[in-house]
């Protein structure tokens, strides 16, 4: 099995044990440690994207899960409170609006006592006035009451005042823009009257409009009369081109002009009162009366500058030059009312009619956008044609006057917002200390503070109220707007007072629109952030560690959710309008907070951690850690504000507080890693237990516990890659760690599974075999797939990049290094391994053992000829093997084959040795040397290691020579002689020199010569002679030994002596026989002769010998060597033929 | 050969200990690779090598941690000292600081290593004895003193730049260490044949380790050679004692 299908055959199991709930198995085996892997690998990894999804979902409707966002609001809706003035403002003035506002009236009183110039009366006056004297509305008694009414009720004005300033608004002369005269006096009249004097009285008109005269009153009985009466004359149109015409007439009448003019008091309404002034102008103008022109002047307007004059005119009739006397006029050509009254009154207004529309039609809060009702409307319009306003003027009234209302009911801000446009453009242009600028400042000052609030109390509204989204929209074109403009000096518009919450109080720094927005947002922030500081906190004094870290959970939780709400909603505005990073801003704002927060705990945290007894590479013993538990909430902190750093890391620039986060955790890891190492290893000893060693299907060979193994891994794995320790030296050592501990695990997985096995000893019925079971085969099939899984493994862990990046932070030789340090960590563990993998073959080889010994032995056994124990034997073997090779990788079923043929050897041996002690005849060696070559030509002995081969070929051949019968095992011993012979390099006997060869009939042998025969008498010299005989001597028993002559005296003899020996040619072919050639010494008496020494020359070498060569052999003499077959023989205590020939060999070594 | 069987030796966890800049890396890389490196580079938390060695006819895998002397690694360094069976505490001649340091690096040792201080063999080894004399600031006497003082019986100096009894160093602290199992052995044999696993005094455990590849070849200087074989010519301290510790029972 190679590594790749090895993976793909792990993951898709592992993809099966995600999809599946956990087993009965993976239950049991997780109950063990509570699961504690998953928890804080794949589960806290799952735990972790659901947070996400909810955090995701739960923002869009804020208020699903706005626990905290709800509870920051009063019941009702409203801002809750704080320190500051401006809140605390805020939310009386929205609570007693709700309380069907009782007090609507101390309000108006003090909103009108803060303007200096009115009083209501008087604006109720001027009001009535204007309502009496309405332009455009149809002159309609009802309509007119019911606007009196309305205004009454608006103004709260009393009856009794009511009638009384009705009255006086009644005289009022109707408005218009005016050309405004003042009859002073007249001088040196003529006299038309017969008294003398005249009844003077003045008329006016303008030239365009002669049927509308305006006249005075008459001065009886007088020539110089003085009137001091103040006309105000409606100009239409085209008034530089208009004329004016004052004429004074005498009055002559029976109804005089006087009396009419005194019925003025007596009619009521405007329609009465526009008859009358019709009359008074009929009979002063037209011919239904006496009285006669005493002169004219004509005025051209052109003529009155802006500041107006007073000018005497003459006055003239016809072209008469005669002096008709002289009229002292004052003209001013302006508005009746001044312009800053009107202004006044109209921002009074304003306020007035507001304040009843706010209370007559409860309008809510940041709701009223600009829309009276339509009484309130006709009085504006009314008061603000008739008061000559410009848009302009109307815009800043409305903008002064909404503006303080706005700070005790708060109105819309889209109606700020289109004042501003009507105003700005207007303002942009006009000097700084203008009345109008001034206003429109005072305006700003008393504006700003809500819309800062605004930005303060974002939070405290759903986002899925589209208010505040547009109310936000609004504040900021509003913000906007004014921050183009230039602040005049003489106005602060940051007053201390109310603006508590500015950093640049403390600071010598100036502040602006820009500066306030970012303080306002970071007030509203820190005012929300220390709301959930204080509120997600329980008990600050029994908290646990677990409680701190799960308030810091919450309170990320919250910051992150606000962040999104912010980028989600707010962002975007806020860009668009003012280009500011909002979200960036409330994230800096947390981050150096959150950092203090979140380090203190952590660091808390992981010093009350508890070091573990963590066991040693021996692992004797395994620590109890059942009440050693760890959360998983300091990691589910980690990989939360991890995750909170990375969205700061994408929002701002700047370089984070918080992105120092993880050294916090350091001892947190370490003690994680230390649990970690323990837990796997007590479950892997759970797994190890629970395995039933049954392939767990049938594509793979091992079983549970490796997979279970291999999940540990995983979960660590994923546990690492969740971590992403940031640190690059950090990440090294703990991946240093873990890669030491996972091959920990890998060495204890295997040391514990051997020992497993070792246990399991089956053996069958019959014959108490031991059962070469599949477990065994399993086992060992897990360890090497957990070993040859543990690099790929490790690969995953990504230190390949650690390493990469140390080398660029650091230098590449101290990479070098840490990837050797980590490199070397795995191959020791290989090692190791493999060796516990090698042991526990060894041991099965072992195991099997005895069968294979007692089939061999009862195979062997002569007398059981017909026993079916070489079949047994071979079926055991077969069985076995075929288990092993069906579940055994390759690799491991050469070494198992490996493994029982070195038991196989020792088998051998021994069977051997005890069998040589019971004598056994040779054909029991012969049996036992067959069955072995059975067995080798079986089991593929080409794969044999040239160790394992050396030693069964020695085994083979000890076999065959205790197979032999005695006399080929002497006749083994005399070829043994001859291989030593032709090895000896010199001999201390002599040399024998011969030449032999076959002919067709026999040998041809002649005996040439010796030399250096050893001295054998007493003188010095030797008698030798050379017998030749053929062995073994059974199969030459025809033929009888060959002799030279004796040559007496000779150390160097020359024998030259040729033998003819007849051969069958079946003799001729053993080429293993053996010519033995015997120099003997003739003894003085010729009785005996001495033995001197031999030598040997073998069929095959005179064969091989060209033709007439001449061969040279080494004397010697047999020794009773540490021969094989001398052995062999001695064994053999029971034959006559062995004992005698050892008898002789001692004779003639020891002689 | 990956059915060859490998041979087999005694496996030892060394852990080296000491100040930053000390010279323990160079102490190490010369012993395992005989190489000196001349530029200066520091261990980044643990650096772990292996080494075979043959004492006195033993033959032995040291398994050689070497520990970041930075502060700011110590809660990363810590884990790695369980299971030590040899300690070196390094300091540098020219450093007499570093040999002060020694005994917190002790105790830091003992505290994670949790083993037995009277009973665990520590060797101080002072580094860059190549220096001049008047560039010390450590006596042999300040030395033999502090080691009095801490209990601690053997002490060396070495060079790792002029390959000056590196080996021996850590041939020193494997006999300080069989003395000690020696030591151990006997005290359990004094209390009676059974042996309890869960009694404080923790024996050293004898393993049966094969080591694959890692440590590198590398001649020997002829010195450190001869420190195999002969005992204590140039060790300070206690006399080796001769028991065998017991052989491991491999057959073939």
């Amino acid at each position: 099995m190679d590594e790749e299908q090895m993976w793909k055959g792990f993951f898709f199991k592992l993809q099966e044990l995600k999809m599946n709930p956990p087993t009965e198995h993976e239950q049991k085996l997780q109950d063990g440690d509570d699961g504690f892997f998953e928890k804080f690998g794949s589960l806290l990894r799952q735990k972790s994207q659901i947070d996400e999804g909810v955090l995701k979902t739960s923002l869009a409707p804020f208020e699903e899960n706005g626990s905290v966002e709800e509870s920051d609001e009063s019941p009702d809706g409203t801002l809750q409170c704080s320190q500051d003035p401006e809140c605390t403002s805020i939310d009386t003035f929205a609570t007693e609006s709700t309380l069907a506002s009782t007090s609507e009236k101390d309000i108006s009183a003090s909103v009108l006592d803060s303007s200096p110039v009115m009083n209501v009366t008087d604006l109720y006056e001027e009001i009535l006035f204007e309502i009496f004297n309405n332009i455009g509305c149809e002159n309609n008694d009802e309509c007119t009451n019911g606007l009196v009414e309305f205004v009454q009720e608006a103004f709260k004005i009393p009856n009794a005042t009511h009638v009384e300033i009705c009255e006086a608004a009644r005289l009022k002369e109707p408005p218009n823009v005016r050309l405004n005269v003042e009859i002073i006096k007249a001088e040196n009249l003529m006299s038309k009257d017969s008294n003398g004097l005249s009844d003077p009285f003045v008329t006016l008109y303008l030239e365009s409009n002669g049927s509308h005269r305006y006249n005075s009153s008459v001065k009886p009985a007088t020539l110089n009369p003085i009137w001091e009466e103040h006309f105000s004359l409606p100009i239409t149109d085209n008034a530089r081109e208009e004329v004016l015409i004052v004429e004074v007439w005498d009055f002559d009448a029976a109804e005089t002009v006087k009396e009419k003019v005194n019925k003025i008091l007596e009619v009521k309404g405007v329609k009465g009162l526009s008859k009358l002034m019709k009359e008074i102008a009929v009979t002063a103008s037209s011919g239904k009366h006496d009285n006669e022109l005493i002169g004219r002047a004509a005025i051209t307007l052109k003529s009155i500058p802006v500041s107006g004059l007073t000018v005497w005119y003459n006055l003239e009739k016809g072209s008469k030059g005669r002096s008709r006397g002289s009229l002292l006029v004052n003209l001013a050509l302006s508005a009746e009312k001044n312009k800053s009254v009107a202004v006044q009154e109209h921002k009074n207004l304003l306020k007035l009619l507001l304040m009843y529309e706010l209370e007559t039609s409860q309008v809510a809060n940041y709701w009223w956008s600009g829309k009276f009702s339509p009484n309130a409307e006709l009085i504006r319009s009314q008061h603000a044609a008739q008061s000559g306003l410009t848009p302009f003027d109307c815009a800043l009234s409305q903008w002064h006057a909404y503006s303080i209302i706005h700070e005790t009911h708060k109105l819309n801000f889209t109606l700020f917002n289109s004042i501003l446009d009507i105003v700005v453009p207007v303002i942009t242009y006009m000097q700084n200390d203008s009345e109008d600028v001034k206003t429109f400042w005072d305006g700003v000052r008393r504006l700003l503070p809500s819309c800062f609030a605004v930005l303060r109390k974002l939070r405290s509204k759903n986002t899925s109220d589209k208010n505040i989204v547009r109310a936000l929209n609004e504040v900021l074109d509003i913000l906007k707007k004014i921050k183009e403009l230039e602040v005049p000096d003489s106005v602060d518009i940051f007053p201390k007072s109310v603006y508590g919450w500015l950093h640049t109080n403390d600071t010598d720094e100036t502040c602006n629109i820009d500066t306030a927005i970012v303080d306002a947002i970071n007030t509203g922030t820190k005012e929300w952030l220390e709301h959930i500081v204080e509120g997600s906190r329980q008990s600050k004094n029994n908290e646990t560690d677990d409680e701190k870290l799960q308030y810091i959970i919450k309170l990320i939780q919250m910051v992150r959710s606000d962040l999104q709400r912010a980028m989600e909603y707010f962002d975007k505005i806020f860009y668009h309008k003012i280009q500011l990073n909002y979200s960036a801003i409330l994230y800096l704002f947390y981050d150096s907070k959150l950092a203090e927060i979140c380090k203190s705990i952590i660091i808390e945290v992981c010093n009350n951690i508890k070091r573990l007894d963590v066991p040693d590479d021996q692992f004797l013993y395994l620590p109890n850690l059942d009440n050693v538990n760890m959360g998983t909430t300091l990691f589910e902190v980690y990989l939360i504000l991890k995750r909170y750093v990375a969205l700061g890391e994408s929002l701002c620039s700047e370089s984070l507080e918080l992105g120092n986060f993880y050294p916090w955790f350091e001892r947190g890891v370490t003690h994680w890693l230390d649990i970690s190492i323990i837990k796997a290893l007590s479950r892997i000893q759970k797994a190890i237990d629970l395995d039933q060693l049954k392939a767990v299907d049938e594509t793979v060979k091992y079983s549970s516990s490796a997979v279970d193994t291999l999940s540990i891994f995983y979960q660590i794995k994923i546990f690492w890659q969740q971590l992403d320790w940031p640190e690059v030296e950090g990440s090294y050592i703990f991946v240093a760690k873990i890669v030491n501990d996972l091959c920990r695990c890998c060495i204890f997985y295997a040391q514990q599974m051997s020992r497993r096995v070792e246990n399991i000893f089956i053996v069958d019925d019959n014959n108490k075999n031991f059962i070469l079971s599949e477990e065994w085969c399993i086992a060992i099939n897990n360890m090497d797939y957990i070993r040859q899984t543990l690099p790929s493994f490790i690969k995953e862990l990504s230190i390949d990049d650690i390493i990469k990046r140390l080398g660029e932070y650091r230098t590449n030789l101290e990479a070098e290094r840490c990837a050797n340090t980590i490199k070397t960590v795995i191959e020791n563990a290989l090692d190791t391994e493999r060796n516990q993998i090698v042991e526990l073959i060894e041991i099965v080889a072992r195991k099997m053992a005895p069968p294979i010994k007692r089939y061999l032995a009862e195979g062997a056994e002569v007398l059981a000829k017909d026993s079916n124990s070489m079949d047994q034997l071979m079926m055991y073997l077969e069985g076995s093997l075929s288990t092993l090779y069906d579940t055994l990788n390759e690799i491991n079923f050469q070494r198992i084959l490996d493994g029982i043929w070195s038991e196989l050897s020792i088998i051998m041996y021994d069977l051997i040795q005890s069998n040589l002690d019971k004598r056994r005849p040779p054909a029991f060696f012969q049996n036992l040397n067959n069955t072995l070559q059975t067995m080798m030509d079986c089991f593929k002995m080409g794969n044999l290691q040239t160790s394992d081969v050396k030693i069964l070929s020695s085994i083979q051949s000890r076999l065959r020579l205790y197979s032999l019968e005695t006399a080929d095992l002497i006749h083994q011993y005399y070829l043994e002689r001859l291989e030593t012979q032709k090895n000896q390099e010199s001999s201390p006997y002599g040399q024998l020199t011969v030449t032999a060869q076959f002919t067709d009939s026999g040998l041809l042998l002649t005996i040439l010569n010796a030399r250096n025969l050893m001295p054998m008498d007493s003188n010095g010299t030797v008698d030798s002679f050379v017998k030749a005989s053929f062995m073994p001597t059974s199969r030459f028993n025809d033929l009888s030994t060959v002799k030279t002559n004796v040559h007496n005296k000779s150390c160097f003899p020359l024998y030259d002596q040729e033998f003819r020996i007849n051969l069958s040619e079946q003799q001729r072919k053993e080429k293993n026989s053996l010519i033995v050639f015997s120099i003997k010494d003739k003894d003085l008496f010729g009785m005996s002769s001495q033995y001197i020494a031999e030598s040997y020359i073998s069929f095959e070498d005179v064969e091989v010998t060209p033709l007439g060569e001449q061969i040279m052999m080494n004397l010697s003499r047999p020794e009773y060597t540490d021969s094989e077959s001398l052995r062999a023989l001695e064994y053999r205590l029971g034959d006559k033929q062995a004992k005698d020939f050892l008898k002789k060999l001692k004779n003639r070594s020891f002689s | 050969m990956t059915n060859m069987r490998p041979q087999k030796s005694k496996l030892l966890k060394v852990v080296i200990l000491g100040e930053g800049g000390v010279g323990k890396s160079a102490l190490l890389t010369r012993f395992v690779s005989n190489r000196y490196e001349e530029n200066n580079f520091h261990t980044i938390g643990v650096e772990f090598m292996n080494k075979d060695i043959v004492v006195d006819g033993e033959r032995f895998t040291l398994q050689i941690w070497d520990t970041a002397g930075q502060e700011r690694f110590r809660a990363l360094r810590t884990p790695f000292y369980r299971g030590s069976d040899i300690c070196l505490l390094c300091y540098a001649l020219d450093d007499r600081d570093s040999l002060r340091g020694l005994s917190l690096w002790r105790n830091e040792f003992l505290n994670y290593a949790d083993v037995n201080q009277d009973k665990f063999p520590f060797i101080v080894v002072g580094t860059k004895n190549d220096l001049p004399e008047q560039k010390r600031q450590v006596s042999y006497e300040g030395v033999q003193q502090w080691c009095a003082e801490q209990k601690i019986a053997c002490h060396i100096t070495t060079s790792s730049k002029a390959a000056n009894n590196v080996t021996d160093a850590f041939v020193l602290g494997l006999r300080q260490w069989r003395h000690m199992e020696c030591v151990a052995e006997a005290e359990l044999r004094q209390q009676g044949d059974t042996i309890d696993l869960t009694s404080p005094i923790r024996l050293v455990q004898r393993r049966i380790c094969c080591t694959g590849g890692g440590g590198g070849g590398g001649g020997e200087g002829q010195e450190d050679d001869a420190a195999m074989q002969s005992p204590g010519k140039k060790m300070f301290g206690q006399k080796r004692n001769a028991t065998k510790a017991p052989a491991t029972n491999y057959r073939l």
